[in-house]
């Protein structure tokens, strides 16, 4: 049984190569994090309310409802789980709509450095 | 000795270029600044050469061109400014008067990679003055568009022709599909005008029809409703978002301004006077129906009323299938 | 040659992050939100690709190419039916016009907006897999089926297709982007593919 008093990231992409790249980032530096998937909004939705994860990592375009909405809908109930938008979408209206509802921004590509700024916000 | 040689020509004829180029290394800094540009820009090419590009012209500073220079320096990407997203986006003249007034030339510029070890270039700036090309395509624009207008005006009357209504009647027919919003469709003839004509001659009958038109005109809203003439004595008016009992009011309304308007028409038995019978049909456009449904019931509605004797306005219930007065 | 599923998903995750650097780059010109993304990627023959544009409903196209070349060849090209290309100029420049219309000056705004669509898309690739491609200026060209005759070559030729979804002003507009790949050049393309995954411990 593992340790529950491990930190619980969800990581939400709808990409397979993106929430392998976090998950392998993260379990390199993080080992003792828990590591959850989802590859829909909504999916990520009902896990947060099954599980509530300590963070979540979230892609923004994906099928179905856009990780904006899903990452609102998580905060309305747990403003205590700290989220990320991990996203190729590098817009400033994108980033502007993050930061207005206390969602930190990291930009796609995934790599160590990016994984770290969103490592160093969950930890902040 | 021969490459300083081709050097020198090589400089001499980008100088003489009729068109502005910029040649800069890969630490963004100034190798060549051609007379083409000292003239326009009034950097000459002492002040120049050497100097970081964005201290030249600060302005550039987070423009698309200072990241199509990274691109094309990083990436080895070429890229195209187009006049019609960027024009005048470096400050170059024609000449001091437009300096003076502040009028820049409209430029298109390719910012395009080099890879030149002699010349240390790294990213070539050609930039051409499309000023004239951009002021006679104005030109030309403002003149297709007089043409437009006149395209879809009836130029008797003033009012939208038979395409211009269509093209309209499409638009808001959509509209009021997707909103699933009724529009009412009346169509009106001026009755018994081949007579009048006979009577009073062609041009007394337009100056009826261009009155009338105008009438009509008078009665309707300005915005959303569309308005047109569709051949000699026949107009057709689309009311979007009007149900059936306010069209029916409408309709009846304009039967009664234009019997005010009292023009005499001896050529008729009775009540020796102009009129115009009205044709009206409402939906809310169901998904897979088309304007032409509404259309031909207006049509269907208007025939029943030049059928009762003119001078009346007559509905056609789309959904039951009856006809009853407006009045 | 067929992509398996996790070089298609890496190479759409890599596109996004491409058309979402392009979609930065027009937004700053048009001042307004333009999206960009390419939700789907597949690779086809030659003769395919024409298939997957012509089972579309418009005969006419408007199509912005460009030729990078590096560790692979690739024809770029970025494809809209006629009336989306006119519309997201529209959109871009303003004024409303129809196609006879369209002249050099609307022409060079769309051969801009594939300029930056497509360099972003090779960048991301080249920055990705650490290399270094060049590529030619863009040319605009209006047409029907005939103008994409590069897609009905006699040699065997893959073309990689990305359907993309465009919305500018709230309007959306589709397009896709081709790259169409000699067979060794396809191969080299997906070799630095698999190294770039390996290097990530992904395979």
């Amino acid at each position: 049984m593992e340790n529950n008093n491990n930190p619980l990231l969800l990581i939400v992409d709808d990409s397979r190569m993106s929430r392998m790249l976090i998950r392998a980032i993260i379990t390199d530096t993080r080992p003792n994090w828990r590591i959850i998937e989802a590859s829909t909004g909504d999916e990520s939705i009902k896990l947060a309310e099954e599980h509530l994860p300590n963070f979540v990592s979230m892609d923004v375009n994906m099928p179905g409802i856009s990780g904006l909405e899903a990452a609102g809908r998580i905060r309305i109930r747990h403003p205590e789980i700290k989220i990320v938008l991990c996203t190729a979408n590098i817009q400033e209206s994108t980033r502007e709509a993050a930061s207005k509802v206390g969602l930190h921004f990291v930009p796609k590509p995934i790599t160590a450095a990016t994984v770290g700024d969103a490592v160093a916000f969950f930890e902040s | 000795m021969t490459m300083e040689l081709e050097c020198g020509t090589l400089c001499t004829v980008i100088d003489n270029l009729e068109i502005g180029v910029i040649i800069l290394d890969a630490d963004r800094r100034v190798v060549r600044w051609n007379h083409w540009l000292a003239a326009r820009n009034g950097h000459n090419a002492e002040q120049s050469v050497g100097r970081l590009l964005l201290e030249i012209m600060p302005e550039i500073a987070g423009t698309r061109l200072a990241q199509a220079i990274e691109h094309a320096i990083r990436d080895h990407m070429p890229s195209l400014l187009s006049p019609a997203l960027h024009g005048t986006l470096l400050p170059l003249y024609q000449n001091a008067e437009d300096r003076q007034r502040n009028r820049r030339m409209q430029q298109l510029i390719h910012v395009i990679p080099l890879t030149d070890a002699p010349l240390q270039a790294a990213c070539l700036i050609q930039i051409n003055d499309v000023t004239a090309t951009v002021s006679r395509e104005r030109v030309l624009r403002q003149q297709a568009e007089n043409l437009r207008r006149n395209s879809f005006v009836d130029p008797l009357t003033g009012i939208y022709n038979r395409r211009k209504f269509d093209e309209l009647f499409a638009l808001e027919f959509a509209k009021a599909q997707r909103q699933q919003k009724p529009i009412a469709m009346i169509t009106i003839d001026v009755d018994q005008i081949g007579a009048y004509a006979n009577c009073y001659g062609n041009e007394q009958r337009d100056l009826v029809l261009h009155d009338i038109a105008a009438e009509l005109k008078l009665s309707i809203r300005p915005v959303g409703d569309i308005l047109a003439r569709f051949d000699t004595e026949k107009f057709a008016l689309a009311l979007p978002g009007v149900e059936e009992k306010a069209a029916c009011l409408f309709a009846e309304n304009l039967r009664m301004r234009i019997s005010t308007l009292q023009i005499a028409n001896e050529s008729v038995s009775t009540g020796k006077q102009v009129t115009i019978s009205l044709g009206v049909a409402v939906m809310v456009p169901e998904a897979g129906v088309d304007t032409h449904t509404l259309l031909s019931s207006s049509d269907v509605a208007l025939y029943q009323a030049i059928h009762e004797g003119g001078n009346s306005a007559v509905c056609f219930s789309v959904e039951e299938g009856t006809f009853f007065a407006c009045g | 040659m067929d992509l398996n599923e996790l070089q298609r998903d890496a190479l759409r995750e890599i596109f996004n992050i491409g058309v979402g650097r392009a979609a930065s780059s027009l937004s700053q010109i048009v001042n307004d939100t333009v999206l960009l993304s390419a939700p789907e990627v597949m690779l086809v023959h030659r003769e395919d690709a024409a298939k997957v544009l012509l089972g579309s409903e418009f005969p006419q196209f408007s199509t912005v190419s460009q030729h990078f070349s590096g560790a692979f060849d690739a024809e770029a090209m970025l494809v809209f039916p006629e009336s989306n290309a006119l519309e997201i100029v529209r959109l871009m420049v303003g004024p409303h016009m129809s196609v006879e219309e369209l002249s050099e000056f609307e022409q060079e705004a769309m051969c801009e907006v594939g300029n930056i669509i497509l360099n972003a898309c090779m960048s991301a690739l080249a920055d990705l897999f650490h290399l270094a491609l060049n590529g030619t200026l863009p040319v605009h060209r209006f047409g029907d089926t005939e103008s994409l005759s590069f897609l009905s070559g006699g040699d065997s030729q893959m073309v990689l297709v990305l359907q993309v979804d465009m919305t500018i002003s709230q309007q959306r507009v589709q397009g896709h982007i081709l790259f169409l790949l000699s067979v060794a050049s396809m191969q080299s393309l997906l070799d630095c593919l698999d190294t770039y995954l390996r290097e990530q411990g992904l395979l």
